[in-house]
């Protein structure tokens, strides 16, 4: 029990580093969590408008009024680097101008009229708000002008627009008859949390285990213990029962957290599923850390190798974004990466990406192979010594 | 007349709970080998650490070169030269970088520190491993690489604190011998060790610290003179019986008699020999014995006696 | 003694391989990385042409012609807004019958079914319909009198050419009924429901249409309805923001560099450790040296911002010139951008080093949870946080050193001129002034109560 004593001594001088960590990483979370605000009827994308108004006519402010029922305006600065920066960041989807004379213009069916140009727009990219503000503005337009064809004073033409455009075609949600995950007590939306625990499992497990093994690993201290009356057999025993406490601790603090999120007790089997894979991917984090330790690398060095392995693999994997965004060549590499299949798991229950009980469990049988592929790395890379 | 090169005035340093070092007065002139012995934990390296304005303490006044010694007293410093108790070399340089790196923090002029860290090599007598990192060095070496970097700036003062902990006795002796040579060339040395005989064979002063309070100061002679015995007497033979050693304890200059171990210890204090004396009783009593042997007061006697305990423990 | 301190420093970073080596090889594998992962992303708010099922329970001519004149954006030379973005068409839509369009929606080939069922009984029949052979009167009389001529010969599939067509199957105007069902909610779905209305819309303008050529026939009510009807003048110019490249995976390089930077920090904090006292032997040494505090931390300093420097110089060097990020002719400041962010990330972990008398290892984790935080504020791991930052706490993306980094390469990228980035040179000079400053105020005449 030596070696094991002495791992918890040291772990506790590593406590303070451990819960800036744990804090800053809840932090991150909270945001990440409430921002994708998930949807269950049918709700059409709302925009984000900078609508700069030059005509000020009645035309202009209706049009206004009507874009801002569906979509969010947004006040900006008229200063170009503003929407610039508004657009680049998505703060903006869509900067609409209004120029001069758009109402003489929308009002005349001459030829001279009808050639010009009603609005301006900044353009950054082809987004889909281009494409639904183009179809939108077209529409309303082409509609504005069949009343005024018809014979209808502008302000009654727009007054006919308006009403018809709340109307439109019924929207039905397709649901199907075969069983899915979808699980109310395990929702899409709080499974992001879920979702981004490679990342921070890796990051945590391994910056404050590291440290620990790397101390107990140093020259001295460890050639007076495989010098003493404890047992190489012994000595590895202490050390991973050690490592795996203080991981388990770290898990649960964490689930500790995410229930802070979740608002109470996980409920339903989809969330405690997802509990277990998280758990397991503790596991993997952990064996992770001791095996970089194996390698006898410094505390900086360590750090900076789970970031480029916590960070990479999150990225390829699909903690940081849906993997259905991610393209299919860098999905088949990232098959070899454990975060692979515990996101994919995590899809599953959340109902994110199809699949049955089986491929839940399929994904975690695989996880639990790179968990002894690194435990075997681990022992064939210390028996070497 | 010698200068004061340090002066200490009632220091006070504690550890929370801890007092380290207690009412501290020390007084080290120029030219001297100052030794200051007591066991580990006793206080010396916290008292060097004060000396060098690394630690804050609690209370008192320190001096140095007649001036208050502060963390930016950068003249003074410069005159200073330092050999820690640990190891404080780069491992990444090698034995002659590490020298130039340290020696260049004092000395600007290249050709001068260029000359300065030659000698420094060949006084410890490094300079066949110029090339060597420190972590290829062997325990002794490495102490001399430590030494080197303290010494290459030719510094007025230098303290070396423990320098020949775990060093092997050849290298101990030359370290010894080197750090008298300094002293001959002008420095004054500090000298802290909990190894008396070190002590002994080099300080020409000492102060003996325990529990971070000076218990005694003077020259090794002064120090023994302080104690009652100067001379012990041993005699190897079996436990004697009680009228024997009553009887030795009535002769003149016999201040203690015990059986210890299979050999008899007679304790003698100052003047005149009493080995025939003590031979003539063994010869009445027809005492059986081995060898005889008389030992002179160590230092570490000055300190059981004042302490109860050993300087070693 | 200032160089000579500062020479050793340097060969001492030079000789700890093992930091070099990651500090150079984690920019130069996640760069990799996000080209190969997320340059897909950065295409992820473009617009992709949506796939549809179109299920038809009853025939509508008129929507086949209307569809397939916007969705072939392609056959008309000119960029019609109206009928694609960026080149590609709006729809791409499979004429299939029920089953098989469930099937497609499941496998998510398609984004939603349209359904075209016959009207509500309860709604009342057409009466245009009824009026066919009035219909093929005026038609009849247009073509009399040449005015149709001049709609035959616009190429541009309009309405009239339609009505030449299949005015003969006599259901051009079919009274039908849509709807849509889709999945999930998401922008492809709101296309959808879009072209379903706007179909649905043009459906009753070309009832309108028909009505008014009842009632006035040929005249200019026809004539201006028809024009407003197929006009496809571009309604919308676009404007120009920037000339720069403002594809938003950019912002994972931007970032990145800035991280290389601000791990600089981990490299400063070791200065700590070689100049303060009670986190070293070499330091308790180098503090009795007569050599003033200032310039050994100087000379540290510097030493550090050349040798990583030199990581950044390699970092910007692989993201530019293997991974094809383009500065254009801006690249020097992109070096320079990158080396002064390096500067400040060493500062930085100079300055951490100096708060307070916790051990290295404390500081150094306190550091990392601190780089990776002021990642993720800038954007790192999820860019719209830094869009949420900058709409909330606009502030905070002010000062978030990493932030300033990565704000001064999208400025070097998107801006005209350099105004913007020279703030935020400055910016990262006072920055690293201050950290700097209070850094050397903090340790500066330090006696440290335990060693």
């Amino acid at each position: 029990m030596q070696v094991f004593k002495l791992f918890f001594k040291i772990a506790k001088s590593k406590i303070f580093i451990g819960i800036v960590y744990l804090v800053v990483f809840l932090a991150i979370c909270f945001p990440m969590v409430h921002s994708t605000q998930e949807k269950l009827d049918f709700t059409d994308t709302s925009l984000a408008l900078y609508i700069r108004d030059e005509d000020h006519s009645e035309a202009s402010q209706r049009l206004i009024e009507t874009l801002a029922k569906k979509n969010e305006i947004v006040d900006l600065e008229n200063d170009n680097t503003k929407i610039l920066d508004a657009m680049y960041y998505e703060i903006v989807d869509y900067a609409l101008v209004i120029p001069e004379g758009y109402e003489d213009h929308l009002s005349h069916l001459d030829d001279e009229a009808m050639s010009h140009e009603l609005f301006q727009s900044y353009h950054m990219r082809d987004s889909y708000a281009v494409a639904m503000m183009s179809l939108d503005l077209n529409e309303y337009v082409r509609n504005v002008r069949m009343k005024i064809a018809q014979g209808l004073p502008l302000s009654d033409a727009l007054t006919e627009v308006e009403k018809s455009m709340e109307q439109g075609v019924e929207v039905k949600f397709y649901v199907s008859d075969e069983k899915t995950f979808v699980d109310e007590n395990y929702t899409q939306n709080f499974a992001v949390f879920f979702q981004m625990m490679p990342y921070i499992l890796i990051a945590v497990i391994v910056n404050v285990l590291a440290p620990i093994l790397l101390t107990l690993n140093r020259k001295d201290p460890r050639d007076r213990i495989e010098c003493s009356r404890v047992s190489i057999a012994s000595y590895v025993r202490q050390i991973f029962s050690g490592s795996a406490i203080l991981t388990v601790i770290i898990w649960l603090v964490f689930m500790l957290g995410g229930m802070l999120l979740y608002g109470g007790m996980y409920k339903g089997t989809s969330c405690w599923m997802a509990v277990l894979n998280s758990f397991i991917f503790a596991m993997i984090s952990a064996i992770f850390a001791i095996f970089i330790v194996s390698f006898n690398v410094g505390t900086t060095v360590v750090g900076m190798i789970s970031q480029i392995f916590g960070l990479g693999m999150a990225f390829m994997c699909g903690c940081f974004f849906p993997q259905s965004m991610l393209g299919n060549g860098i999905l088949t590499i990232a098959k070899v990466l454990p975060a692979y299949w515990y996101v994919k798991a995590n899809d599953i229950l959340s109902g994110a990406q199809l699949g049955t009980m089986k491929d839940v469990w399929m994904c975690f049988a695989v996880e639990m192979g790179f968990f002894v592929l690194l435990l075997i790395g681990t022992i064939v890379k210390r028996s070497r010594k | 007349m010698s200068n004061t090169v340090v002066k200490v005035e009632n220091l006070v340093k504690k550890y929370k709970e801890l007092t380290a070092v207690d009412q501290l007065n020390l007084e080290i002139k120029e030219g001297e080998v100052f030794g200051l012995l007591g066991p580990n934990g006793c206080g010396k390296t916290t008292t060097i650490s004060c000396i060098l304005s690394l630690l804050a303490f609690d209370e008192g006044k320190i001096e140095v070169f007649g001036k208050e010694m502060t963390p930016v007293s950068y003249d003074l410093k410069s005159m200073i030269g330092i050999v820690p108790q640990n190891m404080a070399v780069f491992d990444e340089l090698n034995v002659y970088e590490n020298v130039d790196c340290f020696c260049g923090m004092y000395i600007a002029d290249q050709a001068t520190r260029k000359q300065y860290v030659d000698e420094a090599l060949d006084f410890v007598g490094l300079n066949d491993f110029r090339k060597f990192r420190p972590k290829k060095l062997s325990g002794g070496l490495a102490r001399r690489l430590n030494i080197a970097c303290g010494i290459a700036h030719k510094p007025k003062l230098i303290i070396f604190d423990e320098p020949t902990v775990a060093v092997d006795p050849q290298s101990r002796n030359k370290i010894l011998e080197g750090i008298v040579d300094l002293n001959k060339q002008g420095a004054t040395v500090i000298y802290t060790s909990h190894y008396m005989e070190e002590v002994e064979q080099i300080c020409s002063r000492i102060v003996i610290m325990d529990h971070g309070k000076k218990i005694a100061e003077g020259t090794s002679d002064e120090l023994k003179r302080t104690i009652k015995n100067t001379e012990t007497i041993f005699i190897e033979m079996d436990e004697p019986a009680a009228s024997l050693t009553e009887k030795m304890k009535t002769l003149a200059n016999v201040s203690d008699v015990s059986w210890k171990e299979g050999k008899l210890v007679i304790a003698c204090t100052g003047g005149r020999h009493n080995l025939i004396d003590i031979m003539e009783i063994l010869q009445a009593e027809k005492v059986q014995f081995g060898r005889v042997w008389s030992e002179l007061p160590t230092l570490n006697d000055v300190f059981l006696t004042i302490t109860g305990k050993e300087l070693r423990d | 003694m200032f160089w000579n301190t500062m020479k050793y420093e340097i060969r001492r970073n030079f000789r700890t391989k093992e930091v070099i080596i990651w500090m150079i090889l984690f920019p130069v594998v996640l760069g990799t990385l996000y080209k190969f992962t997320l340059g897909n992303l950065g295409k992820a708010n473009l617009y992709s042409t949506v796939p549809a099922a179109v299920v038809e329970n009853e025939k509508d001519q008129l929507f086949h012609w209307i569809m397939d004149a916007m969705n072939n954006g392609s056959t008309t030379d000119k960029t019609d807004a109206e009928s694609s973005i960026g080149g590609k068409p709006l729809m791409n839509l499979t004429y299939t019958d029920e089953a098989n369009a469930i099937e497609m929606l499941k496998n998510g080939e398609v984004k939603g079914i349209i359904y075209i069922d016959p009207p509500d009984e309860k709604s009342e029949p057409d009466p245009q319909n009824q009026k066919m052979s009035e219909v093929m009167d005026m038609v009849n009389r247009m073509a009399a009198d040449g005015s149709l001529a001049k709609y035959i010969d616009d190429e541009n599939n309009n309405y009239v050419s339609y009505f030449m067509n299949d005015s003969g199957n006599g259901n051009f105007v079919s009274d039908t009924k849509l709807s849509l069902t889709i999945k999930s909610n998401g922008s492809d779905q709101s296309m959808l429901k879009r072209m379903s209305d706007m179909y649905v819309s043009m459906q009753q303008s070309s009832r309108e249409m028909v009505a008014s050529a009842f009632n006035g026939g040929a005249g200019e009510g026809f004539d201006n309805i028809s024009k407003a009807m197929s006009s496809d003048v571009p309604y919308i110019k676009e404007l120009e923001l920037t000339k720069g490249d403002t594809d938003s995976f950019l912002i994972y390089m931007y970032n990145l560099i800035a991280m290389v930077g601000i791990f600089g920090s981990m490299s400063g904090l070791t200065i700590a450790q070689n100049l303060q006292a009670n986190l070293s032997d070499q330091a308790a040494r180098r503090s009795c040296s007569g050599m003033p505090k200032i310039k050994q931390v100087l000379a540290e300093l510097l030493a550090f911002y050349l040798s990583h420097s030199i990581c950044v110089i390699i970092a910007v060097t692989y993201i530019t010139l293997a991974l094809r990020v383009n500065f254009g002719d801006r690249l020097p400041l992109v070096y320079l951008g990158g080396i002064l962010g390096g500067i400040m990330g060493v500062s930085f972990g100079y300055f951490v080093g100096a708060i307070g008398k916790m051990s290295y290892g404390a500081k150094s984790g306190i550091i990392m949870a601190l780089n990776m935080t002021l990642c993720f504020m800038s954007g790192l791991m999820v860019p719209g946080i830094k869009a949420m930052i900058i709409k909330y706490i606009p502030i905070l993306n002010e000062i978030n050193p990493v932030a300033v980094i990565s704000d001064s390469f999208y400025y070097l990228s998107v801006d005209a001129d350099l105004t913007r980035f020279w703030g935020k040179m400055v910016m990262i000079c006072i920055i690293t002034l201050f950290f700097v400053l209070f850094g050397f105020l903090m340790t500066r005449r330090t006696k440290y109560a335990s060693l």
